[in-house]
């Protein structure tokens, strides 16, 4: 009998056994970049500095709010997120060092925090998904603004609690102004637009049939080209100069907290590298921001999408407003 | 008094008791001593922290955040978020008593096959059957590509509510199962003899003595349908967690999202509250059955109709993700994907689910003993928070203990030990519900009889307390196992570096489409979860001590 | 802890309990002489079974003050935790641990070390001297029952307190078990205190019983005395059948509708008069004032069913020789009464 009330303390041993430490030349990367993804890479990098990488893998925006829950006691050295808005978040919070500008050099500054708290490492430009057996490229609008006309009613899917949604909001705003961002909402809304979590649930949903088109990233297509073989989804470029098309990075910070920033800096320098950027053409499909790189050839050429010219820093100011907009609406 | 998985009332109320009230009411005799307090607080810190923590922000709120909380559609959503909790209630409450009975009290063959597949869906991340639901419906779906027929799309509001009933019936199923075993068979046959039908019998007779069992479950089914984001969001039905999702996402200012949790808790108050009132004030249950009940012998078209529901709820429970995901695997096979099967993920799992299972057991010994042998008012709030700790979306517990842990806990933080605590905390609930439904059962003349015959407080718990009560902390001890094997959010947060798990695999891969990668460690993780599954299934097989 | 010069094995002192509303003791006093057996007897609900687990410890009084063997266990400074009172108890469901064995379980009491030596004895005391391996469940009631009791004798306490010990027992086994139960708590020479709702039960197996209502004592006697001169019409009637009537009292004699009776109490004017059907003798009579009206007939004995010439029906209990027929006329013969006062 007394056996029984000894085991209940087992917990405490295992507790104590599983304290342990680590450490030596060793940098932690909190990474909203999908450990499918991105651990080749942060191997690569490993193996070519031999500096050991602790990576925490996470949702970008939950990444974002842990730092800034951790405060400067944050054991992130890198935060290497999906989207300009959680960096943003970060980098708001005050919790990003400036980066050498040696290193913001290397990318194009519209791909990175205007500030120099982050840089943008590879881009995704925001597309239209869209089911081939139902429309055809032609029949879709040149901007947004299109899709809170009637004929579009129930059709075309949006993820607002998405970060990279939120962004677009942001920028939409920076772009249009609060009242005509406000006021497509309220129309995707009133439109009855079907609502996702994410974006890879909205290329699924367009590729089984579900709905015919959505608003997202246009990477994720080809992750599912990769594992279903014969999808019926295409992107569709927007040509209208939106928010719609905006191309936004992923991208890269040290945080001040750190105290290794050199290993952290040279992590930085990695995903800058040729190598990696590479990588991110041929086994992510997104376009590479630096190294002369070119784009994986299925996709037009980063320099021939209608852009909009946009402060990313800013869109991370937008963004509680995007998120407040997005509620007014009735999208949340 | 709430303590969850069965109130099962028991200390064999003769008659006489009946007439003397005074006897029921009398558990709380000596004031509880100071040491089980102590014990009890120190085990509910950490379900403290975050509900500190979430009033330090709701008392820093920025206007932002009270503006989040009275504009746009939260009001709207927390009413659709409580019509969808009652609905998905209700639906498991009826799955749960009806598999429940048709497994116990029918003469079916294959019943503890039966038994062990109705329980296995409360294994499967509700996130991983909705994603399986969504893949094998639809026009272009899985059911269409293999039979060339396509099936309607199941989203919406049916999608999630067909998705969360069948993740959560598995509570009511287990806790009532385990009453319905406990009744006294002579109260039926004493209602055929008067001429009763089945039917009438079950409505009238078994189902009022099962109505503690029922609330049980049920205020578990509820707190999880109201905690739950991953499921409902997949299947596009706008609940109120996705509010508070979208301010983590989009927001630097994280005290909206702190006002949104403080009003998910009032709801799940609601929710226990409206438990405690349906539960009944009657202790029903007799000690011990006296004899084996004797099952009902259906024939023809019953008999079909038995195996016609019991296999139905198989199918959609555990046929369909189970066939889904082999097939998102034979896809991969066949493709050349290799299937990597990252140990150290199964290994993180079960080390880190037995580590919550057993502070778990630990920490729900003196707050069951609290709640139910010494019931006050205090002990009701220990009682309530651990299961408003249950319904609180475990990111906004896992961002409490990031921020509590980072200033705080030095080398603590990230570490093994406070992710075991943390999973110990969000399932206690389980736990002190399985024991103090126990606990409920062993006669408190019992202890007395210890007390009398000269040992102390502690000597008598140790030595006829815990003994006896021994087999629900099992059971509580392998609900939580279960549930913390498919835990994502908290894990994620505060796992140490380089710590992994299967639903850590499962999410990290299909949420990037690599279904076939998916599939692996979901398939594992069922294996591996069923076992102590029907461990704990068939140490419930006879009836109790 | 302080020692009081009181010789009882216990003394309660104004002991007050009070379940939210419903006051359970109501200013309780009790003694208990050593190596007494006392009866708490009275109907559910008065608050016997609170003032027992007020003395083991169970439960605490709201004021108050309880004495055991002479050492104050409770009183506004002192409360002695239940295990340190010397206190066995009994309970109407046995408790027995179902977890142990009846080795296990009459040892457990036993400390620091249960002494086989003493189990075997009391386990011989009770007459379960075979069975100390067997589990609880395997027992029968009246074993069960048997084990409770050797659970509690066994560590010797200075006091041995019974719940409703034997009303989950079947009729005939009830009868065996109260007296064997009361032979084995006078060779252990233990003071005891029972309680039961019996009347019968109280009065067969205890050298003193208290009568107790509304959380109150209202008499503790000897079973013979509680009997035959009860303090009370309530009392009278709890502890035994009777037939109660009016009458005028007047110095030494008190008139009721039987007739006229010596009586010694102070009483004036009206009172109530309690014979019981035991008292009462019928003697057939062509001439008598009183009609057998009914019958029923028990073998050892009988009842009588008496109209009396006012209309009122009274109970006689006689032996089993007299035979009577519906309808024969009786002179009514009366043994004893009990007068009291009216409103009483």
């Amino acid at each position: 009998m007394r056996g029984r009330l000894a085991f209940l303390f087992i917990p405490l041993a295992l507790i104590a056994a599983a304290c342990g430490g680590d450490d030596g030349d060793s940098i932690t990367v909190y990474s909203g970049r999908s450990e499918e993804l991105i651990a080749p890479l942060i191997e690569q990098f490993a193996e070519a500095t031999g500096i050991n990488v602790e990576v925490r893998y996470g949702d970008s925006g939950e990444l974002a709010a842990t730092i800034l829950e951790e405060g400067a006691n944050s054991p992130a050295d890198v935060f290497f997120a999906q989207d300009p808005a959680s960096l943003g978040a970060v980098a708001e919070g005050g919790q990003f060092a400036t980066l050498d500008d040696r290193v913001l050099g290397q990318v194009s500054a519209r791909f990175s925090d205007s500030a120099g708290a982050w840089v943008g490492v590879s881009g995704r430009a925001r597309v239209v998904v869209f089911d081939t057996t139902e429309l055809t490229a032609d029949e879709l609008p040149i901007d947004e603004s299109a899709f809170t006309n009637p004929e579009w009613r129930g059709r075309i899917a949006i993820a607002p609690t998405n970060g990279s949604f939120l962004a677009f909001v942001a920028a939409k705003i920076l772009l249009d102004g609060e009242p005509a961002t406000l006021e497509w909402l309220r129309g995707m809304a009133a439109n009855e637009a079907p609502t996702y979590p994410k974006n890879s649930a909205i290329v699924a949903a367009v590729d089984s049939g579900e709905v015919e088109a959505g608003l997202v990233n246009h990477y994720y297509l080809f992750r599912r080209i990769a594992e279903e073989g014969d999808v019926v989804a295409a992107n569709h470029f927007l040509s209208g100069d939106s928010a719609a098309s905006l191309v936004m990075p992923a991208g890269a910070g040290i945080l001040a907290s750190s105290d290794k920033s050199d290993a952290a800096s040279r992590f930085i320098d990695f995903l800058l590298s040729a190598d990696a950027q590479a990588y991110f053409a041929t086994e992510t499909y997104e376009y590479p921001l630096a190294a002369g790189v070119d784009a994986d050839p299925s996709l037009p050429p980063l320099d021939t999408i209608e852009t909009p010219n946009l402060d990313l820093s800013r869109l991370a100011e937008m963004l509680d407003r995007a998120t407040d907009l997005v509620a007014e609406a009735g999208l949340l | 008094m709430s303590l969850g998985v069965g109130q099962l009332g028991d200390r064999g109320v003769s008659p006489e008791a009946l007439r003397e009230p005074a006897i029921v009411a009398r558990s709380a005799q000596r004031r509880a001593p100071r040491w089980l307090w102590i014990a009890a607080a120190a085990v509910l810190v950490p379900a403290v922290v975050p509900l500190a923590f979430l009033g330090a922000r709701v008392l820093g709120a920025t206007d932002a955040a009270w503006q989040v909380l009275f504009s746009g559609r939260t009001f709207e959503l927390v009413l659709r978020s409580m019509a969808f909790t009652t609905a998905v209630t209700i639906s498991a409450a009826v799955i749960g008593v009806g598999a429940a009975w048709l497994t116990l009290r029918l003469d079916l063959a294959w019943r503890r096959t039966f038994t062990v597949l109705i329980a296995l869906p409360l294994v499967i991340p509700s996130y991983v059957l909705a994603l399986t639901f969504l893949s094998f419906f639809g026009p272009r779906g899985l059911f269409a590509d293999v039979t060339g027929f396509g099936l309607p799309s199941i989203t919406g509001f049916l999608g999630a509510w067909i998705v969360l009933t069948l993740s959560t019936y598995p509570y009511v199923f287990l806790i009532v199962r385990s009453a319905l075993r406990r009744l006294d068979p002579s109260l039926e046959e004493a209602a055929r003899g008067l001429g009763a039908s089945p039917w009438r019998t079950f409505r009238t007779i078994t189902l009022p003595q099962l109505r503690p069992a029922i609330a049980a479950g049920s205020l578990l089914v509820a707190l999880y349908t109201l905690s739950d984001f991953g499921a409902v969001s997949l299947m596009r039905f706008d609940a109120f967690t996705r509010v508070i999702y979208a301010q983590y996402a989009g927001r630097i200012d994280r005290t909206p999202a702190a006002v949104l949790a403080v009003v998910l808790i009032l709801i799940a108050l609601v929710v226990l509250w409206a438990e405690q009132r349906s539960r009944g004030r009657a202790q029903y249950f007799s000690r011990r059955p006296s004899r084996a009940l004797r099952r009902l012998v259906v024939t023809g078209r019953q008999r079909v109709a038995a195996y016609g529901a019991l296999v139905t709820i198989v199918l959609a429970g555990v046929g369909l993700p189970v066939a889904t995901l082999t097939a998102w695997l034979i896809r991969g096979l066949a493709r050349g994907d290799t299937i990597d099967m990252r140990w150290g993920a199964v290994t993180g799992s079960v080390t880190g689910s037995l580590a919550a299972a057993l502070i778990a057991m630990a920490a729900a010994v003196p707050v069951t003993i609290l709640t139910v042998r010494y019931r006050s008012r205090a002990a009701a709030w220990l009682d309530r928070s651990v299961y408003v700790v249950f319904s609180i979306p475990h990111i906004t517990v896992a961002l409490a203990v990031v921020f509590f842990g980072a200033q705080y806990l030095g080398p603590l933080y990230q570490s093994f030990t406070v992710l075991a605590i943390v999973y110990a905390t969000l399932f206690l609930a389980q736990a002190t519900g399985a024991a103090g439904a126990a606990l409920l059962q062993v006669n408190p003349h019992l202890e007395e009889a210890a007390r009398g015959l000269g040992r102390s407080e502690r000597s008598t718990i140790r030595e006829i307390t815990v003994p006896l009560m021994w087999r629900g902390l099992l059971t509580g001890g392998a609900l939580v196992f279960l549930t913390t094997m498919k835990e994502l959010p908290a894990t994620l947060l505060l796992r140490p570096t380089g710590f992994d798990t299967m639903a850590v695999r499962i999410w990290s891969t299909a949420n990037e489409f690599f279904y076939a990668r998916a599939a692996a460690p979901a398939l594992l993780l069922l294996a591996i979860s069923a076992i102590p599954m029907y461990l704990m299934l068939s140490r419930l097989r006879d009836p109790g001590t | 802890m302080t020692i009081t010069s009181d010789a009882a094995a216990i003394h309660c002192h104004q002991l007050v309990k009070r379940f939210g509303e419903n006051l359970a003791l109501d200013h309780f006093e009790l003694e208990v002489a050593p190596g007494q057996i006392l009866s708490l007897l009275g109907p559910s609900g008065c608050g016997k079974t609170t003032a027992l687990r007020i003395i083991a410890g169970f439960e605490d009084p709201d004021s108050g003050s309880l004495a055991i063997d002479g050492v104050t266990v409770v009183d506004p400074a002192v409360n002695l935790p239940p295990e340190r009172r010397r206190v066995g108890m009994v309970f109407q469901d046995y408790a027995l641990f179902p977890h142990m064995t009846v080795a296990g379980n009459v040892g457990f009491g036993l400390q620091p070390q249960p002494d086989a030596g003493r189990i075997a004895e009391v386990l011989e005391l009770v007459g379960l001297a075979t069975h100390s391996d067997r589990m609880p469940h395997e027992l029968s009631g009246g074993e069960q029952q048997r084990v409770a009791l050797a659970r509690a004798l066994a560590p010797r306490p200075a006091l041995i307190l019974l719940d409703e010990p034997f009303s989950n027992l079947d009729a005939g086994l009830r009868d065996r078990m109260r007296r064997d139960v009361r032979h084995i708590l006078k060779d252990a020479g233990t003071t005891a205190v029972f309680v039961t709702h019996d009347q019968e039960e109280a009065l067969a197996t205890s050298d003193v019983v208290a009568v107790m209502r509304e959380g109150r004592v209202l008499q503790t006697d000897t079973p013979q005395r509680l009997y035959r001169s009860p303090v009370d019409p309530w009392v009278a009637d709890f502890v035994g059948d009777g037939e109660f009537f009016d009458g005028t009292a007047d110095i030494g004699f008190v008139e009721t509708p039987l007739g006229t009776f010596p009586q010694t109490t102070t009483l004036r004017g009206a009172v109530t008069v309690m014979v019981r059907p035991e008292w009462i003798h019928p003697t057939r009579s062509g001439g008598g004032r009183a009609v057998v009206v009914d019958q029923e007939f028990y073998g050892h004995d009988q009842l009588i069913v008496l109209e009396l010439p006012d209309g009122r029906r009274v109970n006689s209990r006689v032996g089993a020789s007299p035979t009577f027929v519906i309808g024969d006329r009786a002179d009514v013969g009366i043994d004893e009464i009990v007068v009291f006062a009216k409103d009483a």
